[in-house]
């Protein structure tokens, strides 16, 4: 997928010499041309209400006709506080409107990065706290969102607790941050994408791949001592984790019902 | 905070950050050491990277040499964020 940013067009220049080589740049009156007659699926990214809204003034009912070509093939990535009669606005313009605030985004360059990098899915490029919902939504390098319950942000054992009324992104979209608080993307996804857990433990050096690790590893994720298992000696939890023996179906279905999994999804940790 | 392990200049210049997070995959104990969007995770019992991928041979040996040099502070610090996971208890009895 090409990657535009729709920029000021006094800021084409200065933009062109610190973005990714694969990102191009259009000012405001090339937009609709640019946008509509690019026949391959292309992501058009722009911070701020102010440019996108200046691109909006240049359109004319022309424009507007060949708003089909625009719902098939391009997607809006907007960095700005926006109104809700603008999201409905460009949620009904284009194939799919992705908008994040200013304050819960990568910096400008860091978003291009990822956006135009291997894998973007595993990076987070914005996001937000619903207290209402007790959740975070996360916006991925993909488009994609995932939502996270703020309760899988436990206290850290050095006592340093996350502020949910203070959310930013960083490291290239690899760290969520509450406060002083930091989570490792790739923890939030490990624990809430059942497909990325898969990818990376295909990844993992072999002697973390067995039953008892993914165990050990599911266990020591959700806070539990091998003694918290009320229908299972705890030694022979450790016997399990360990390697030492293999657990019946029968035991398989008990540990997953205090961890509360699916039994098939163990393996998967 | 998350813990950040000081870098020598020439480092810190080309990048590289080494980070215990509040949060991150509990076991096993691991560091995480970030190049922009790459992230490997040096295991604090294996005194190794544990993922195969991103390749660890881009991580130079000054940085590597530099966690085995600080590996009392880096797993004193992991056990004090992840107390119910410290770095000596593999394999409980």
């Amino acid at each position: 997928m090409k990657t535009f940013v729709l920029a000021e067009n006094n800021r084409i220049e200065g933009f062109k010499a610190t973005l990714p080589r694969k990102t191009k740049v259009v000012g405001w009156e090339a937009f609709a041309q640019s946008a509509v007659q690019t026949n391959d699926d292309s992501l058009w990214v722009t911070e701020g209400l102010e440019t996108l809204t200046r691109a909006f003034d240049t359109l004319d009912e022309s424009f507007y006709k060949q708003q089909n070509e625009l719902r098939k093939h391009v997607k809006l990535c907007l960095i700005a506080d926006a109104p809700i009669e603008i999201r409905r606005w460009l949620e009904a313009l284009f194939k799919d409107a992705i908008i994040i605030s200013q304050e819960s985004s990568l910096p400008f360059e860091q978003l291009l990065e990822v956006l135009n990098g291997k894998n973007p899915e595993r990076y987070i490029i914005g996001g937000q706290v619903d207290k209402m919902t007790h959740t975070v939504t996360l916006v991925r390098g993909d488009l994609n969102s995932i939502v996270v319950p703020l309760s899988t942000f436990r206290p850290s054992g050095d006592g340093v607790k996350p502020d949910f009324s203070n959310f930013s992104i960083d490291d290239y979209g690899q760290t969520l941050k509450f406060g002083e608080y930091e989570a490792s993307s790739d923890a939030v996804f490990y624990e809430f994408d059942p497909l990325y857990r898969r990818t990376r433990k295909a990844e993992l050096a072999k002697k973390e791949k067995g039953f008892g690790a993914s165990l050990r590893r599911l266990r020591l994720q959700k806070g539990l001592r091998q003694t918290d298992f009320s229908e299972i000696d705890a030694r022979e939890i450790g016997r399990i984790e360990r390697g030492e023996v293999k657990p019946r179906k029968a035991t398989i279905e008990k540990i997953a019902s205090t961890l509360n999994v699916d039994s098939t999804e163990i393996t998967s940790y | 905070m998350p813990y950040s392990l000081d870098l020598s200049d020439g480092l810190k210049k080309a990048g590289w950050k080494v980070k215990i997070r509040e949060k991150e995959r509990a076991e096993p104990p691991h560091v995480s050491v970030m190049k922009k969007q790459e992230t490997w995770r040096w295991g604090l019992r294996e005194q190794a990277f544990l993922d195969k991928k991103p390749p660890v041979r881009t991580v130079p040996k000054e940085l590597v040499e530099h966690l085995q040099t600080h590996l009392e502070t880096l797993i004193a610090e992991w056990d004090s964020k992840y107390p119910h996971n410290p770095v000596n208890s593999e394999g409980e009895k």
